[in-house]
């Protein structure tokens, strides 16, 4: 079952009074309960994969979204976050530095592909919420342009 | 063609011209060709020997990049996949050249061009690629996804096992693969690949992917790169000159990985992935930013993940640098 699912399927349960779901899809199954303290389980057929069940136990973190006044570019996948196109080299841009719509604002790169992430609007990066090296998440938010 | 292309394919076949001849033949005045072979000279830095009485020549003969001969190499299916293929004599790069094209035009999938020398070679993380002329095989295809970014991941991956198949159809054995996608020989770099994506979260993605490949590799060149390398030479001897031909069989095998990765993702190659994974079982360690994780290198994932066999069970990683551990 697909990670991103799940995760709006916990920010579905957050925004409500239930207090747990099951989802069954195929032969997998998923069940999202508030109160226990393993709040995700997830059973799949026979040998699937080892790895998934951290990484959606991570997922499940009850993270506050904090609340932006500006325009959030967002992640659009995994991977490691760079504001420079080499080590050493200048910034793309700064907090308070001005852009243009399509203006890089950083790179982000997993397993060697490299994302170069424009901004989609213009105007003044207000913030900067990721730090240079660090890994990012799906969707994780990483300026704010105003 | 000019004057200067001209005599570059002339002497290509590195036997002797004279510059009476090559003047006649190019309608120029004999300075004129001698001021173009010391142009040759310092912008290839190819060796022209010249001899008094006998005339012009490559120390090597040189098999120039040709789109026909390229072309010609590949099968049906992957030459309906390709859009066009541009041959380009000097670059900044291959990919910033087709990324420039995408940007500028509405590129279509199968876009592609190779170079006979970059004078801005790029590995990753600003890193350079050391890029000599009509030395080694420098190439790259664009392709559009409907997919988003993230449904990607395993192409890095794919990549690779595109050009070890394309090296292995044009007789090529015993190249390997070191996660996600550097291509070794006994233990040696070959060559690399980088990709450059962009898109939006929902896609479509517009990939440019690219291949640099050691064929024949100057000593002087070599000395300035900072990792066990191989070329082609040290697998295939003298028929390493036939660089159309590798470029062919690279060109066929990624357009057709291209194609086959939008309709079935990574997940049906793992295994043949794994077959070609030279650390495959073997004790390794993955240099993350901030620290190392030790164990038994498993496999990889139908996303391309490493899998780590460590004591808390097997990890999977999107990440990092992997080693083998000593």
């Amino acid at each position: 079952m697909d990670i991103r699912k799940i995760k709006k399927l916990i920010d579905l349960l957050e925004d409500s009074d239930v207090a747990e779901i099951e989802i069954h899809e195929g032969e997998e199954s998923v069940r999202i309960s508030r109160t226990c303290s393993a709040p995700v389980q997830v059973t799949a057929p026979a040998p699937a994969a080892a790895a998934p069940p951290p990484a959606i136990a991570a997922g499940a973190r009850q993270e506050p979204e904090e609340e932006f006044s500006g325009h959030v570019i967002k992640s659009p996948m995994v991977g490691t976050f760079y504001r420079a196109p080499s080590p050493g080299a200048r910034s793309f841009v700064e907090e308070g530095g001005k852009v243009a719509s399509g203006e890089v604002l950083c790179i982000i790169e997993a397993m060697k592909i490299l994302n170069q992430i424009e901004s989609d609007k213009g105007g003044t990066v207000q913030r900067i919420l990721v730090e240079n090296g660090q890994p990012v998440e799906f969707n994780q938010p990483l300026f704010v342009i105003e | 063609m000019d004057t200067k292309q001209y005599i570059l394919n002339t002497l290509s076949d590195g036997a002797f011209h004279s510059g009476a001849r090559l003047a006649r033949q190019a309608e120029q005045s004999r300075t004129a060709i001698w001021k173009q072979i010391k142009a040759l000279r310092d912008d290839t830095g190819l060796e022209i020997l010249s001899v008094p009485g006998r005339g012009y020549r490559l120390r090597r003969p040189l098999e120039l990049l040709c789109a026909a001969r390229i072309e010609a190499c590949l099968e049906a299916s992957p030459a309906e996949l390709l859009a066009d293929l541009e041959v380009l004599d000097s670059v900044d790069s291959t990919n910033a050249h087709l990324l420039r094209r995408a940007r500028q035009t509405k590129l279509p999938s199968g876009a592609a061009c190779v170079a006979e020398h970059q004078s801005a070679g790029r590995g990753r993380r600003g890193r350079s690629w050391v890029s000599p002329y009509g030395s080694n095989i420098y190439l790259s295809v664009h392709w559009r996804f409907p997919q988003g970014p993230a449904a990607l991941s395993g192409f890095s991956l794919a990549a690779g096992l595109a050009v070890v198949r394309g090296l292995e159809k044009t007789g090529v054995s015993g190249v390997g693969l070191k996660w996600p996608n550097d291509l070794q020989w006994a233990g040696r770099k070959l060559g690399g690949i980088l990709i450059e994506i962009n898109g939006e979260q929902d896609g479509p993605t517009s990939v440019v992917l690219g291949v640099g490949l050691n064929t024949r590799l100057p000593a002087d060149c070599g000395q300035s790169i900072d990792q066990p390398w191989a070329d082609l030479r040290q697998i295939v001897g003298a028929d390493a000159e036939a660089r159309n031909r590798y470029a062919g069989g690279i060109l066929g095998a990624v357009l057709q990985a291209c194609a086959d990765f939008r309709l079935h993702g990574f997940a049906p190659q793992v295994d043949a992935w794994q077959r070609r994974d030279v650390y495959y079982g073997q004790p390794v360690e993955i240099h993350l930013s901030d620290r190392v994780i030790r164990g038994t290198h498993s496999g990889v994932a139908a996303d391309g993940a490493l899998l780590l066999q460590t004591e808390s069970g097997v990890r999977a990683f999107h990440g990092g640098e992997v080693s083998l551990r000593s």
